[in-house]
Parts: C-alpha cells; sequence; structure tokens
C-alpha cells in the first residue's frame, strides 16, 4: 500500500477519496531497558532499547492503519502524520493517521 | 487545486472495530501475567537468596558482632544462670578446638518458653522453661554444642543474609522501597530470634555437637533428652522447631551415633 | 491484619474496577457506535486543502475529551510495564477518547451545518503523568476546519 505524506500522488491521479483513517498503539518497555536507559541518561548517548521500541510501534500504528484502509477499499494513504505521546510514566502511544484514498 | 477534483466522499467510511483496540479476555492476560512475573520473582528471590547465603559465610565474626553488640548489651548479666552456662559453653568450646578469637557468651533469659537459639555475634539464649526440662548435664551440654556450632558453621548470617535478599525483592515488588530495615537490623530483633536453618544445617550441627560431647563424655546416652521430651509431647514444641528436622528423626540419628 | 485489610480493599477495587470499568467501557461504544452514524455525513478530511466548491464560510471547530482507566485495567497496565510489550488495556481507552473528541468536533461542526472538516488534527496529552501510582488519565484533542457550504 503507498504511504506518503503528500497531499497527493506524483504522476498517478487520485480516483476517489474514502475519508480519515488511524492507526495507534500503546507500548511499555520492560523494567530493564529502564534501568539501562537510567545508566544511559547518566553518560549519554542514543537510548537503543527505546528508539527500537518506538520504532517497533509506529510499524505497528502503521499496519493498523493500513487495515483500515483495506476494509474500507482504499489502495493508497495520503497526507500520513505521526504523533506520539507519553500515557503513563514508561508507557508512550504512537499515533498516526492520514486519508485513505484509490488511486489508479 | 484546480477544479477537475476526484471525487470527495459525502459520508465517513465504516471502519471495521478491533482494530485499533484488540479485544481480548482481560483475566487471560491477568493470569499469564501474574503467573510469569511471580515465577520471575521465586526465581531472582532464591538466586539473591542463595548467592547472599553464601557469600555470608565470608563475614568474619568480629564484624557479625558489631551489628549484634547493641540488642546483646540489653541482655548482659551476671546472674548465676549465665555464669554456669559460660562455663559449660567455653568447656564445650575447648572440646570442639575453637580458637577462641571471638568470644561467644551465653546468655540466660528468665522465661517459660522452652527455647534456645544462636544468632549473629557468637550470642546464644538460653530460656529457663528449657533448662526447668532438661534433668541432665549432658542434655544441656548437648543443647549448648548444637548452638555453637551454628555459629561456628555461620549458621545465623547465613540465614540472616538469605532473608535480607528476600526481604530486598520484597521491597522492590511492593515498591515501598523500605529499606530502612537494612541499615537498622536492630528492627530485626524479632528475626534474629527466629532464624530459620536448613535440615543439613540442622544435622551437620548435631554431629558436630556429639563429636564434641564425645570427648566430654565416657557414655553419650541421653544427649537426645530435649528431642526425647519434644517427641512426647511435641503439641508443645514452640514454632521454631517446626522448620528443624523432626525431633523423632533426630533421636534416630543420635542414637545411631550412640550405638558407633 | 493490616495486609489482610490491604489484601480485601485491593480485590473490591479490582473487582468493583473490573465490573463498573467493563460496564461504562461497552456503554460508551454503544453510544460512539450509534453516534458516528448520526455524523457519518459530516464527513472529516485529513486533507490541508480543501477541495470543496461554493464555500460559505469556514470556522475551527474542536473537541476534547479526557478519560481514565479503571483500577483493574491501571493493575493490568503496571504488571504489563514491568514485562513490556503491548499495553492492550490502554489502546481501548485511547480508541474511545480519541472517537469521543472526533464526535464532540462532528457535533460542533454539525451545528453550524457544516458538511465537511478539513485538516483535521490530533493533540493527546496524559493529565496525572508524573505522579506515582496515578497513570492512566489522558486528554484527547482534536480539531479542523469547518466547511459550510452555500
Amino acid at each position: 500500500m503507498l504511504i506518503s505524506n503528500l497531499e497527493l500522488v506524483p504522476g498517478k491521479k487520485i480516483l476517489k477519496h474514502l475519508g480519515l483513517v488511524q492507526g495507534s498503539t500503546v507500548r511499555a518497555k520492560h523494567v530493564g531497558r529502564d534501568i539501562m536507559a537510567g545508566l544511559k541518561n547518566v553518560f549519554g548517548g542514543e537510548l537503543k532499547g527505546y528508539t527500537e521500541l518506538l520504532e517497533d510501534s509506529r510499524t505497528e500504528a502503521i499496519e493498523r492503519m493500513q487495515k483500515q484502509a483495506e476494509a474500507i477499499g482504499g489502495n493508497a494513504i495520503i497526507n500520513v502524520r505521526f504523533s506520539t505521546s507519553s500515557v503513563a510514566q514508561g508507557a508512550s502511544e504512537i499515533f498516526v493517521y492520514g486519508t485513505a484514498v484509490v488511486v489508479e | 487545486m484546480t477544479d477537475d477534483q476526484e471525487p470527495m466522499p459525502s459520508q465517513n467510511p465504516v471502519i471495521p472495530e478491533g482494530i485499533n483496540a484488540v479485544r481480548e479476555n482481560p483475566f487471560k492476560e491477568l493470569l499469564l501475567l501474574t503467573t510469569g512475573i511471580a515465577v520471575a520473582l521465586v526465581i531472582v528471590s532464591l538466586v539473591l537468596w542463595q548467592s547472599l547465603s553464601w557469600g555470608a559465610k565470608f563475614i568474619p565474626l568480629s564484624w557479625e558482632m558489631r551489628i549484634s553488640d547493641s540488642i546483646a548489651q540489653q541482655f548482659e548479666d551476671t546472674s548465676e544462670q549465665s555464669m554456669m552456662l559460660q562455663a559449660r559453653l567455653d568447656h564445650i568450646l575447648q572440646a570442639m578446638e575453637y580458637d577462641g578469637k571471638v568470644p561467644l557468651q551465653v546468655h540466660y533469659v528468665d522465661d517459660d518458653l522452652v527455647n534456645a537459639f544462636a544468632t549473629i555475634g557468637g550470642h546464644i539464649f538460653v530460656f529457663r522453661g528449657l533448662m526447668d526440662i532438661l534433668q541432665t548435664d549432658i542434655g544441656l551440654d548437648m543443647v549448648l554444642a548444637h548452638e555453637a556450632a551454628h555459629i561456628l558453621n555461620r549458621d545465623p548470617i547465613q540465614s540472616l543474609a538469605g532473608a535480607v535478599g528476600v526481604q530486598l525483592v520484597v521491597a522492590l515488588i511492593t515498591g515501598n522501597g523500605d529499606f530502612g530495615q537494612m541499615n537498622g537490623i536492630i528492627d530485626m530483633g524479632n528475626q534474629l530470634m527466629f532464624l530459620t536453618y536448613s535440615r543439613e544445617q540442622e544435622r551437620v550441627a548435631d554431629a558436630m555437637a556429639l563429636d564434641a560431647l564425645a570427648s566430654l563424655y565416657d557414655d553419650l546416652t541421653g544427649a537426645d533428652e530435649l528431642f526425647v521430651w519434644f517427641a512426647q509431647d511435641d503439641n508443645d514444641a514452640p514454632e521454631f522447631l517446626s522448620s528443624h528436622p523432626l525431633p523423632d528423626a533426630r533421636i534416630e540419628a543420635i542414637r545411631n551415633r550412640l550405638s558407633q | 491484619m493490616e495486609n489482610f485489610i490491604g489484601l480485601i480493599s485491593f480485590l473490591v477495587l479490582m473487582i468493583a474496577g473490573y465490573l463498573f470499568g467493563s460496564y461504562a467501557e461497552r456503554k460508551h461504544y454503544k453510544s460512539i457506535l450509534q453516534r458516528e452514524e448520526q455524523y457519518r455525513n459530516v464527513v472529516l478530511m485529513a486533507l490541508r486543502l480543501p477541495r470543496v466548491s461554493h464555500v460559505e464560510h469556514t470556522q475551527l471547530v474542536s473537541g476534547s475529551v479526557v478519560i481514565s482507566v479503571d483500577y483493574f485495567k491501571r493493575f493490568l497496565a503496571s504488571l504489563r510495564m514491568l514485562v513490556g510489550g503491548r499495553l492492550n488495556s490502554y489502546e481501548s481507552l485511547l480508541d474511545r477518547a480519541r472517537r469521543e473528541a472526533i464526535l464532540r468536533m462532528q457535533k460542533q461542526a454539525s451545528d453550524m451545518n457544516a458538511s465537511s472538516v478539513y485538516n483535521i488534527k490530533f493533540e493527546t496529552s496524559s493529565i496525572s503523568k508524573g505522579q506515582k501510582d496515578r497513570v492512566g488519565s489522558i486528554e484527547v484533542l482534536a480539531y479542523g476546519t469547518a466547511i459550510v457550504g452555500k
């Protein structure tokens, strides 16, 4: 499925707009990662565990958005946006939304 | 944008449920998580308990004394019974070939409880209730030698270290972070009285005690006096014995030894 | 004794949390589905540029909601946070909150006879974050531009 944050699909004609689709997931990292991150906060540097976790969540959120778009008969999602929010200490939500369309 | 627009929908699509919020039985998850976490905690506590008890052997006895001194001071007494018990203990320690670098002290407690215990810092407590029951010298010496053997084997500190490890885990999960208990071991007075030992530790202590008695007495008959009493009257056996090997088993072990 | 009282109150809170929480959730979903049907003709678009001709006027519309998770789900989530992984119990909370926020925005748009809302954006924030043992209240804000046709 074509996913883009442009408002149009270059070189292709949008046949039909279907409407808003969204995907979200809430994930928590395990205590071990929290501890490692605590150490990292002392020395600085990338929190690999967290990056990985958020990357996984983002993939899942996109998959869910795709599922919604497929369910209503779309074959592309345009103008996609991400938002990340921390729901609780140690748990964060990845939310992604866009417009499902049918392209040729 | 130009006017040759693609058609706009006239209403919102009907999106099926259950994509963003998966319906699952929460009890299944609850059960899975609680059992999983419980198993993990038990394993962590066991590992911590084992490693701390093992490591505690290497704490010198003189360090133990610093922890226990403040408690033991409350029991400082020069009663006739204490002096008598101390004399017996010193005699037994000689038989055990103890180097005596750190003095082992015995304290008499004026209480009905049928109990005697060894605790950290080389202190042994003997209750009046126990002395009333024991009619023979060898019966009393057996108890003293048994408790002294625990101290020489470093059983009390191992038991305490293990218990502290388990408490640490409990404090970590309950999240109350009450590590004050670790600093003020004095608060653990109750715990110091009810240190529990494994059956193996008890067996070894019994054997060591009998070895010592063998060099003091010509005839070991009667060394099992206390256990015989408990076996007769096991309703009266105080709680501290519940972790000990059954009196019957110990009597048998002692008799086996006597017959050798 | 103290532990016993603690355990009892924990069990009562768990059971009450589960019963009331799942009742409230079922009721909320029912109302969401019913209102989604009602406002189905207020078209939601995430596109920035409206593709509508004959516009009379446009206006910013928004809808927001603060919603909390029940004791049972919160406990489940706190266990899950030790292990890591997906927090199923919070996902339905966020799903409900987001749809509720959209519906409130749609109602606002519908009240001014708008036929569509463009450039929809969302904000999600946790209100009680950082306070110990007090997780699970979230706010969702949905906003966009309502287009009232001629």
